[in-house]
């Protein structure tokens, strides 16, 4: 017999002295050892090893002082800090999650900013270099808005561990169209939710 | 020439700032716990299966992560659709918001753990597909201090589905039904507003939604794609189609298509835009692309002629 035909033999050997060996602990007999790994949630319940969880959504961010101006403009965050959304799921039920964002027009005491668009785009998500899972999706642009959209999304089987999403200051843009913009201070509140649904 | 009176313009200032950055570590975790109505190999949102006007009660579990007293606010909000075509979980009138009773608040002391009890109903009627909403868990913030800038805030939510039989959901065929198609004015913009509602007490997923306006010459003069769109059970979906300016009066054609993997739903329908229907957005456009401000032109030519002249007649005056 060829070398590589032994090799392989031996290979289905020890595969199937495998099996025999979990079916032998099945039946509880002497001189076996079962090797079993059930993985449980963390601690009791409302551990929040066992959660879905945000560790961190980004810090507050700001535009500055800018001029009025009758053509549209584009603002940056100028202030150089990358941000960061990092959700954790040790849940262990690989469900999935959802993040998504919604916030009303910025607007000043008197009034809103009607038609100026915040418009947020995610850089790219990492998770430590030894997860397995799949990493959960990004979306592009989203200029958010009272209604909800997803920016970061985990299908059934991605996204379990801790996943951080980042966001380059030139990420965080708002864009004001002329006319609307007066002296004034304006400013608005994203609410960032992770959501487990159907 | 617009660009030339931005120019002009440009010395008055507006402000998105901010004061403090800080990072934003939330201080809590929620955790469900599952009744026995709970259907089996579901651990991550609940799906309650119970018979006509039974109930059920449950707990979710709260744990504040922070060395401070916290305060989390519960809700249950419905499903509903959004412009996105995104399910959202919002404050609205719905059958589920009255069948559903949520522990309003519970205030946490530093690492304390407690929990929010849920009291679940169902309709006295026996229904098919499902009633969906959410519980909804925020961070009581004192409104009053605001910052300025962008904030940044969280919250969870977990869903809640409530059925009488789910294993007749897959036997029921999605529908959607026409609503109407009109004109509006949103952020000073044009546009066209289109309807349409899920007749179905089930998710309807994978919509791909096309939507194009034309004269009634046929020529097309505006369009919208929504691809992965998603309905929420028994909601209707309001979005909109944007103008690149306002529509003269007159007759135009609405084409919707609509199509999950399965399914394909084709309306055509008839959009009359009055005189007044854009009176908005046409007074905002005026307003912004308005007429050259001649004399601000004016101003400046005389300013440019009258410094040197005054420059050079000071020095004669002086010399």
């Amino acid at each position: 017999m060829s070398k590589k035909l032994w090799l392989s033999l031996v290979g289905i050997g020890v595969i199937s002295s495998g099996f025999i060996v979990s079916d032998v602990g099945a039946e509880g007999r002497e001189g076996t050892t079962e090797v079993q790994v059930n993985f449980v949630r963390d601690g009791d319940p409302g551990d929040p090893d066992g959660a879905l969880r945000f560790e961190q959504v980004i810090e507050d961010f700001s535009f500055g002082e800018q001029s009025i101006s009758s053509s549209s403009q584009t603002y940056t965050v100028t202030d150089g800090i990358e941000r960061f959304v990092e959700v954790t799921d040790n849940r262990g039920t690989g469900a999935g999650w959802d993040v998504q964002v919604r916030a009303p027009q910025l607007a000043s005491e008197n009034a809103e900013l009607t038609g100026a668009e915040l418009l947020l785009t995610p850089s790219s998500i990492s998770s430590d270099s030894s997860n397995v899972s799949n990493p959960p999706s990004l979306s592009g642009t989203i200029r958010v808005t009272d209604a909800a959209q997803s920016i970061i999304s985990a299908e059934v089987n991605e996204g379990l561990g801790t996943w951080e999403t980042n966001f380059l200051p030139t990420n965080l843009e708002l864009v004001v169209p002329p006319g609307t913009a007066r002296v004034d201070d304006y400013s608005t509140t994203i609410t960032w939710m992770l959501l487990s649904t159907p | 020439m617009k660009y030339c009176y931005a120019v002009i313009v440009s010395v008055f200032m507006f402000v998105v700032y901010s004061d403090t950055t800080y990072a934003n570590e939330p201080s809590f975790t929620v955790t469900p716990l599952f009744p026995e109505e709970q259907i089996d190999g579901n651990e991550s949102y609940y799906e309650l299966q119970l018979d006509p006007t039974e109930s059920t009660e449950f707990e979710v579990v709260l744990h504040n992560l922070s060395s401070k007293e916290v305060t989390v606010n519960a809700s249950l909000f419905p499903a509903v659709t959004n412009e996105h075509f995104v399910i959202d979980y919002i404050e609205a009138e719905s059958e589920i918001a009255d069948l559903i009773d949520v522990e309003p608040s519970v205030t946490l002391g530093p690492h304390e753990v407690k929990t929010i009890d849920v009291a679940v109903q169902v309709p006295d009627q026996a229904f098919d597909g499902f009633l969906l909403g959410g519980l909804y868990f925020e961070e009581a913030y004192d409104e009053n201090i605001t910052n300025g800038g962008i904030s940044n805030e969280y919250a969870y939510l977990i869903g809640l589905q409530l059925t009488n039989d789910h294993e007749q959901h897959g036997a029921i065929e999605p529908e959607l039904s026409f609503i109407n198609v009109e004109p509006i004015t949103y952020e000073n913009r044009p546009r066209i507003n289109v309807s349409f509602q899920n007749d179905t007490a089930i998710i309807i997923d994978d919509l791909t939604v096309v939507t194009e306006i034309f004269t009634d010459e046929g020529e097309r003069i505006a369009s919208h794609e929504k691809v992965d769109g998603r309905m929420a059970p028994s909601s209707a979906v309001t979005y909109g189609v944007e103008l690149s300016e306002v529509l003269k009066p007159g007759t135009y054609t609405a084409n919707v298509t609509a199509t999950n993997d399965v399914d394909e739903w084709v309306w055509e329908e008839e959009l009359t835009i009055e005189e007044e229907d854009f009176a908005e957005a046409e007074m905002i456009e005026e307003e912004s692309t308005g007429p050259f401000p001649y004399w601000m032109m004016i101003m400046m030519v005389v300013a440019i002629l009258f410094v040197p002249i005054a420059f050079i007649s000071g020095r004669r005056g002086r010399s």
